[in-house]
């Protein structure tokens, strides 16, 4: 149990940002939500990566040396850019709403 | 365990559960940027050094500018929840406690008996120095035994750009519509922007070059350039955005040069022992080639990213 805190950190950030997500009215806040869940995805899998008295994956010219695993980092550089190339477009489209509508606020565009 | 970062990951747990009690937009952005930076110490504590910088550089920097500009706009409203947001609440604890339940036979922190260690990440580092030479097993994985991945994440950032465009687009303006800069004659942020824009330029240039070697790349790189044409933008007027689109397009030609010439010269695709006689050195001019390209891209997409948001928004207040 003490061995896992970090995933259970990761699953508590998990369920948090999916309740901004849920609950938030705002889509300023549903957005940030959603980037909250990401990392802890992130932080989950690179935490899967990690190998006790290991040194970061790059090349060192010793004997008996234990390297932390390179693949969940390649993998989640990219779920980095990627995350960020759809805030990007997120925030667009909660633009363009804002400029139709005049609010970025769900319970006053459910009337409209 | 490692207790340091058992004490900043609660310290995560604490500020998130804060972001979402947060009633204002500004605090709720800062917070989420002040998230970020322990993410990217967690990351360091983790080893993984790759990662924390894409994080600080994107996650921190990059995402909190562009959320700011939007928020800007809200800053004088309230965040409410929904009304019926208790039953979402018991939902989500619910869920959680099924993947705390469903996690219960996960390995313990930093165990090396799991298969992620055995298989493929012990073939990558037992052989890396071999087939490919560079001491960065990231990297090599990244830009060679894994580089269509790589070209896939390039095209994700055009597409997201063009994607932007096209959202905020209205009354099929042309492209040269958009300005980049607003035209301030503040002298102390001129004078601040050329001070250190020698130093970012080494700084980005010294990452970019050594990517193969030690944690970097184009990504980061290209990040960091960017903030200079960002800095540059507070108080000149003179960029015309359609040369960022050029330039984008032009980093993904080089990336895919990169991979058609070996093609053309009868390998498959992204097989760099075409460059050169030798392994290792055809190996490094491949990636340093597609490095290359990635930062270009990189650079004039995130650039070019932050000018359509701040141009649209500036024009509807």
């Amino acid at each position: 149990m003490i061995g896992q805190t970090i995933y259970i950190i990761a699953v508590l950030i998990c369920i948090t940002g999916l309740y901004m997500v849920i609950a938030c009215n705002n889509y300023i806040s549903k957005i940030v939500g959603l980037g909250i869940f990401q990392n802890s995805i992130l932080i989950f899998y690179i935490a899967l990566g990690k190998a006790t008295k290991g040194i970061p994956p790059i090349y060192a010219d010793k004997v008996d040396i234990i390297y932390s695993a390179p693949t969940p980092h390649v993998l989640m550089l990219t779920a980095i850019v990627v995350g960020f190339a759809t805030l990007a477009t997120a925030l667009a489209i909660a633009m363009r709403i804002y400029k139709r509508f005049g609010s970025l606020d769900i319970s006053i565009l459910d009337n409209s | 365990m490692d207790w340091l970062l058992v004490i900043f990951g609660l310290l995560l747990l604490i500020l998130n559960i804060h972001i979402s009690r947060t009633t204002n937009v500004i605090p709720l952005i800062l917070y989420m940027s002040a998230s970020s930076i322990i993410i990217t110490i967690c990351y360091l504590l983790m080893d993984a050094p790759d990662v924390a910088m894409t994080e600080a550089a994107l996650g921190a920097c990059l995402s909190t500018t562009i959320l700011l500009c939007c928020g800007e706009i809200l800053k004088k409203e309230n965040l409410t929840k929904h009304k019926l947001s208790f039953i979402s609440l018991i939902g989500c604890i619910t869920l959680g406690a099924l993947m705390l339940y469903a996690g219960i036979d996960l390995p313990s922190y930093g165990d090396t008996q799991t298969p992620l260690h055995q298989h493929i990440n012990k073939h990558f580092i037992e052989h890396t120095q071999n087939d490919i030479g560079i001491t960065s097993f990231v990297a090599a994985i990244l830009a060679s035994y894994r580089g269509y991945d790589t070209l896939g994440e390039t095209t994700v950032i055009i597409t997201a750009l063009f994607c932007v465009f096209c959202i905020i687009n209205t009354n099929n303006q042309d492209i040269t519509d958009h300005k980049v800069g607003t035209k301030t004659n503040s002298v102390i942020l001129s004078k601040i922007t050329y001070f250190i824009t020698l130093y970012i330029v080494i700084l980005g240039l010294y990452i970019q070059i050594n990517g193969e070697a030690s944690p970097g790349g184009g990504f980061q790189s290209g990040t960091i350039l960017a903030s200079i044409i960002i800095a540059r933008s507070f108080f000149k007027e003179a960029i015309d955005i359609k040369y960022f689109f050029y330039l984008s397009i032009f980093g993904l030609l080089i990336y895919i040069c990169a991979g058609i010439l070996p093609v053309l010269g009868g390998f498959t695709f992204l097989d760099y022992t075409i460059f050169s006689a030798h392994h290792h050195t055809a190996q490094k001019i491949g990636i340093f080639i597609i490095e290359l390209g990635i930062g270009i891209s990189i650079f004039s997409s995130m650039s070019a990213l932050y000018f359509l948001l701040t141009n649209f928004i500036r024009k509807i207040t």
